[in-house]
């Protein structure tokens, strides 16, 4: 059967039918259930994360109608989702992963400290959106497959086709270019 | 703020850039091409002590005669396979290409390939600081090294960088393909720089039988009549018909082993520029250097990748290490004990590093021959890994 437009998709949703989920897990079920397998790197867990999912978005749509950004929405929930998952879950053993990947983040941090955000969602928004726009596109996608989709180093090269060193080489300009981003524009987060 | 908050934060990213973060990019498909044919070559490297193409004969007994570098070796029917390794070395454990790998040359990011013989090397242009990146530490490493320009090529494309005595290729790290095949002979000057020696004729993706030519002149004759042939932005370009495979070797271009294909309905397609590139050539052009390879070809056996040879650790010395092959062999009383000298870090590192030691079985891949008047001497070795013996060979743990 072919895939719903995005559209449509949105349209049933605003309409509550439940045929929303049913053509959201067609069209996007593997991609979403991949996202968060490599984020709590358990099936199970992230057959459950890609339920709750579908759940949320019932919740979210309306007020949302991401009709030209269906897969970008779910997936931003399907991530956070997982990432709560991951920590509230102490068997799934990720924690080692993501204080990597909250180590590496946190060099892009000018001055960090304990203190939450500074910065309200849009402006920071803002600040993270304006430096991926200074990216080539490449860099733009390597830093978010990354930091967005939470890949390994190795799975970054593979998807690439470059070596592991570069991704890596690639990886730590980006966040000190971010981290000097944030400075010159006068970003306190 | 801390980094696991940045890190949550990032879901307020533009969907659009999200949504591309997720899709393949069109250049990188391209790049992924010659990613699989070096996998392939790899694979190949793997294998080759039991598939060498051409040199391998199954014997009655159910023992195979295989050539390593030219040495006959019969070994029993084993199934010898090795996975691809990615080991990233610490930096006093890297090689200096290893160790810096990146030129930022007027702005443009040139990375680093393969080193290059001196006799290709021609005016410095200066200067310049080359980086490169320690994983381990975190640190990043600069050095200012002599950049210089190659015989025959674009500086905006290739140049030759002096670290430690030795020159190596840094090529622009860029997606800038050009607009015609005249535009490609000019700032690579390919007739000169790359030679068509080896051809392998496919039909589709099939290989069946190798070549050689002793004179590539005349196909530079006909490719330097196609100039204006354009440039074809195709990613789901795929071998259908016949073409001529030829191996693009070159020191000044810093490719070894690639892929120069001269189809039969008139393109060429090529991965010697990092990227897939493809010109449409025209029928006429493909069909007169066909007919020149069919008459001017004589049949020879195909080219490994690499060639590997396998064996049993049986001692390490300051100097060199000493590798027997009597578990492969079918009559153990023929077994040889190859040498391989440690002065080149990319095999001492296994041993100092990764702890390879004497009673392990090895896979050494090398691009020489072996020296058997100076005792076995393995030339141009490059790699070694630790093997498991299997009921089907040896392997080598990924």
């Amino acid at each position: 059967m072919e895939a719903l437009d995005d559209s449509k998709i949105v349209e049933l949703y605003l309409g509550r039918s439940e045929a929303a989920i049913c053509r959201t897990s067609e069209k996007y079920g593997n991609r979403l259930r991949s996202l968060s397998y490599g984020i709590v790197g358990d099936r199970q867990t992230a057959e459950e994360c890609e339920n709750d999912t579908y759940m949320e978005a019932w919740n979210a749509i309306p007020p949302h109608e991401p009709r030209g950004y269906l897969y970008a929405f779910l997936a931003r929930i399907t991530r956070h989702i997982s990432l709560n998952c991951c920590r509230n879950r102490s068997r799934l053993k990720r924690s080692a992963f993501l204080c990597e990947l909250s180590a590496e983040m946190e060099q892009c941090i000018p001055a960090p400290d304990d203190v939450e955000s500074r910065m309200d969602d849009m402006a920071l928004s803002q600040a993270i959106n304006g430096f991926l726009s200074s990216l080539s596109e490449e860099k733009r996608n390597l830093f978010l497959r990354r930091y967005w989709y939470l890949d390994s180093i190795a799975c970054i090269a593979g998807r690439f086709a470059i070596s592991e060193s570069k991704v890596k080489t690639t990886l730590f300009r980006c966040r000190s270019q971010l981290r000097e981003y944030l400075e010159k524009e006068g970003y306190t987060i | 703020m801390r980094g696991n908050e940045l890190l949550d934060k990032m879901e307020l990213v533009d969907a659009a850039y999200v949504e591309a973060a997720d899709a393949e990019p069109m250049d990188v498909k391209t790049k992924k091409k010659r990613a699989a044919w070096l996998k392939w070559g790899a694979a190949a490297a793997c294998v080759s002590l039991l598939a060498f193409g051409g040199m391998m004969t199954n014997r009655k007994d159910d023992s195979t005669r295989i050539s390593l570098g030219g040495t006959l070796r019969e070994y029993k029917n084993t199934n010898i396979t090795a996975s691809e390794l990615a080991i990233e070395w610490p930096w006093e454990y890297k090689t200096v290409s290893e160790q810096y790998t990146t030129l930022i040359l007027k702005g443009e990011e040139f990375y680093v390939g393969r080193a290059i013989g001196a006799s290709w090397i021609g005016d410095i242009l200066g200067s310049y600081d080359v980086a490169g990146y320690d994983t381990y530490t975190g640190q990043e490493h600069h050095m200012t090294a002599e950049v210089y320009r190659i015989a025959g090529i674009s500086e905006d494309n290739i140049v030759a960088v002096k670290l430690d005595g030795g020159f190596f290729v840094f090529r622009h790290n860029g997606y800038a393909p050009p607009a015609d095949f005249g535009e490609v002979l000019d700032d690579y000057t390919l007739e000169q720089t790359l030679p068509l020696e080896q051809f392998t004729v496919c039909e589709g993706y099939e290989e069946k039988d190798h070549f050689r030519l002793d004179d590539d002149a005349y196909i530079w004759e006909v490719l330097s009549t196609c100039r204006s042939a354009a440039f074809i932005k195709d990613d789901s370009w795929s071998e259908n018909g016949r073409s001529l495979s030829f191996t693009a070797t070159s020191e000044a271009l810093g490719v070894y082993n690639a892929v120069f294909r001269v189809t039969e309905d008139g393109y060429i397609w090529t991965n010697i520029f990092d990227y897939a590139y493809i010109f449409k050539i025209g029928r006429e052009a493909a069909e007169k250097i066909f007919s020149y390879a069919a008459e001017n070809g004589t049949e020879s056996e195909q080219e490994p990748y690499m060639f590997s040879l396998a064996g049993t650790l049986t001692e390490i010395t300051e100097e060199y290490i000493l590798v027997d092959d009597a578990i492969l062999c079918a009559d153990e009383k023929e077994a040889m004990t190859f040498k391989i000298y440690l002065d080149d870090i990319r095999i001492s590192r296994h041993i100092e590093f990764e702890g390879i030691t004497v009673g392990d079985v090895v896979i050494v891949s090398f691009t020489g021959s072996i020296d058997e008047e100076a005792g076995n001497v393995v030339k141009g070795a490059c790699s070694l890994s630790r093997g498991f013996l299997s009921e089907d060979g040896i392997s080598v743990p990924e």
